[in-house]
């Protein structure tokens, strides 16, 4: 009878141990180049290197999402109903890791499915608010995540929630910020530098991963007599103060061995004048070697940019054919308005279309160079168009797409299963008035201050990525400052900064399920499986900047802010 | 002695006296404080020390309250009806319903009315705190 006994227990214990590898295993640089292989798990800021946030679950589908419902909520944050969030959770083996505004890193047991206790908390004690957090990454036995005030990046032991190692990245300027997830790649960190719009210069860190060990910067500006350099023709040593923030998560092609990165707008973002010049290496997608830190290529959206028009958004990896030959691809929704896909290998263009209907700041794109057909290299201040450009005699100027730009910080998503790129777009024009005096040393860097004419509104719209052609849209009347997930079940989720989070098909775009949950989204969606169940979660409460874009929507007027963890499911 | 006891109460009641406005004072500037950099969100764009340091996707431009020359009731009625043609909001949810802000209504306004605040609208007492709380902290300082 004992030896039953005792033969059941090994049984269990053999069982738990099945059902909870983590246990068992650690999150290698093989598991991480292989995310693609654990459709149950989601272990780095856009699932896989390639940026797709496309899921292979499919549990959850087209025939089934009308059953979709809450599973369970778990509050995240301080004490403010001005706090937001706008991490991605990131998932393994039902265990979830979410980070607040406060840089407090949550370690939530999600494995019942009807509850997610907090197993432990991480709080790195920051003295105020930054601008937003957008999650964390896992390596090894650790979750790596970023703090402010002052910036840090924060390893944690995956288990104890006790701190591993710190490292401070202030690197001598006050304002700068880390707001991207960090990317764990082989045995490094990488770590974008954010906070350029309060004059910052922006730039691109690796750290050893166990240690914590800085192992090489490089800025995003610049110093004068290096390469690009020539491009800041200013005499306000503009370059010192020049942004370029590197403020969303970026890609990794695993074959050729290269970080890609977007970088932010030139600083101050609606005064060109104070920056004459191209102003590399801003408004553009950076190729690193992550090894040492050498630049590979880059390419520039918009030189000399007036609108904020920044680019720091997700460049998502995919392969197809292009005129009937096949190609390893970049493929980016850029904020000025337009589709780029690009070669993997040098950034050279070869489709581009704009996704938005109402573009006035240029002509076009040259579809050969990428760069804006009405683009003078001989020009110390583009004028573009002329029609959305601040200029000193005309400082007013009505500018399509709005300062947030078509695409943002809310990240497209590319599905496997039908080849396509499901973009959320805002859609307003604002106001811009260039106002020099507010280009200074003395903290001020916008250049100016828009106005918002119409209501912020959005639209989801579909693109192929291998032709720029749209494929299909729908609008809705609220603003999408959340992202999209697509998924193998024919399903593309979407948040609204209403509070709704909806499902649509991913061929028709019908609109299959929705709920209003009361406080809005401005963090991407993202999916896991645990005990054979699958799950979607987003997490909720806005930014002041997207709240402030309700400015035109009555029906809005008393909307509150939770921040919250919702999990939904069948 | 019950002469001493007496005077002994009678300076304590004195002390409590005094002290009760200041206590009441401070209260009303921490109500105050917490109002800028929380509730009603202010330091969104006039910054977290006021000094018009905002945030840098704050709309508009947040004026500098420490070279400010409004007085307490200006910046009363500042805060409670907006300024017109600016991205400074009215807090005073029913300012408009009438024309007691700027004896204009929000028609005649049109496309000047000042927006609603991001945050929250705020009461009379919480108005009245703010501005207390403004010059206090910031104005001249």
């Amino acid at each position: 009878m004992r030896r039953w006994i005792a033969h059941k227990l090994l049984l269990a214990s053999a069982a738990a141990l099945g059902a909870c590898p983590s246990i068992a295993g650690e999150v290698t640089p093989e598991r991480l180049i292989n995310a693609d292989k654990e459709p149950q798990n989601w272990l780095m800021n856009h699932r896989t290197y390639d940026a797709q946030r496309y899921s292979p679950l499919d549990r959850i589908n087209k025939s089934n999402i009308a059953n979709l419902k809450l599973a369970y909520a778990v509050a995240i944050g301080g004490t403010s109903a001005n706090e937001n969030l706008q991490a991605t959770p990131l998932a393994e083996h039902g265990y979830l890791y979410v980070v607040d505004q406060w840089g407090v890193v949550y370690k939530i047991d999600g494995r019942s499915g009807d509850m997610g206790r907090i197993l432990w908390r991480m709080d790195p004690g920051q003295e105020k608010l930054p601008l937003s957090n957008r999650g964390a990454a896992l390596w090894g036995n650790l979750v790596i995540s970023s703090a402010n005030y002052p910036p840090r990046v924060i390893a944690t032991d995956k288990d104890t929630g006790k701190v591993v190692w710190e490292t401070n990245l202030s690197d001598g300027q006050p304002d700068l910020q880390l707001t991207a997830a960090p990317l764990a790649l082989k045995d490094k960190i990488m770590v974008g530098a954010a906070g350029g719009d309060r004059g910052v210069r922006d730039f691109m860190a690796a750290l050893d991963a166990p240690t914590g060990k800085l192992l090489w910067q490089k800025y995003v500006i610049p110093a004068p007599g290096e390469q690009g350099s020539e491009t800041w023709k200013d005499k306000n040593n503009a370059w010192q103060t020049g942004g370029g923030a590197m403020w969303v998560t970026g890609s990794y092609d695993i074959a050729g061995n290269q970080l890609i990165w977007g970088t932010g707008n030139p600083v101050p973002m609606f005064d060109a004048t104070y920056r004459p010049g191209d102003n590399l290496y801003t408004n553009s997608v950076i190729s690193w070697n992550p090894d040492s830190g050498k630049m590979n290529w880059y390419f520039q959206y918009t030189p000399g940019d007036h609108w904020d028009y920044d680019e720091a958004g997700t460049h998502i990896l995919v392969d197809g054919v292009i005129s009937g030959e096949p190609h390893k691809l970049i493929t980016h929704s850029a904020r000025n308005g337009f589709l780029y896909t690009m070669e993997r290998n040098n950034g050279q263009i070869l489709v581009v279309n704009p996704y938005l209907d109402n573009i006035n700041w240029t002509k076009g794109i040259d579809p050969k160079t990428g760069k804006p057909l009405d683009y003078d290299p001989g020009k110390d201040i583009q004028t573009y168009a002329g029609t959305a450009t601040p200029m000193p005699d005309s400082p007013t100027k009505k500018m399509c797409p709005g300062a947030t730009g078509g695409n943002n910080f809310w990240p497209a998503s590319y599905s496997q299963r039908t080849r396509l790129l499901y973009i959320p777009t805002a859609t307003p024009c604002f106001e811009l008035t260039r106002r020099p005096e507010l280009s200074n040393q003395a903290g001020e860097w916008k250049g100016g201050a828009y106005t918002q004419i119409e209501r912020f509104e959005s639209n989801l719209t579909v693109a192929d990525p291998f032709t720029g052609k749209i494929k299909k849209s729908v609008h809705v009347p609220y603003p999408n400052y959340s992202g999209t997930l697509s998924t193998a079940g024919g399903v593309v989720f979407a948040g609204f900064t209403d509070g709704t989070f909806a499902a649509y098909d991913d061929v028709t775009l019908e609109q299959l399920w929705k709920i209003n949950v009361g406080t809005g989204f401005n963090a991407p969606p993202m999916t896991f499986e645990v005990n054979g169940k699958q799950y979607v979660a987003i997490l909720s409460g806005l930014s002041a900047s997207a709240r402030g874009k309700h400015q035109l929507i009555p029906e809005l007027r008393e909307q509150r802010n939770q921040t919250l963890l919702f999990v939904f499911s069948l | 002695m019950r002469e001493n006891r007496g005077l002994r109460l009678r300076l304590a009641v004195a002390g409590v006296a005094v002290a009760l406005p200041a206590t009441a004072a401070a209260q009303n500037l921490s109500f105050g404080d917490r109002l800028f950099h929380e509730k009603a969100d202010c330091q969104f764009c006039h910054g977290v020390n006021g000094d018009g340091h905002g945030d840098p996707r704050s709309p508009g431009k947040g004026s500098d309250l420490r070279a400010t020359k409004l007085d307490r009731q200006q910046l009363m009625d500042v805060i409670r009806c907006g300024r017109p043609g600016t991205e400074m909001p009215h807090f005073d949810k029913y300012a408009f319903d009438d024309d007691s802000c700027f004896a204009l209504s929000a028609a005649e306004l049109g496309k000047l009315l000042p927006p609603q605040p991001h945050s929250t609208p705020l009461t009379r007492r919480e108005i009245e705190a703010l501005a207390d709380f403004i010059v206090a902290t910031y104005k001249g300082k």
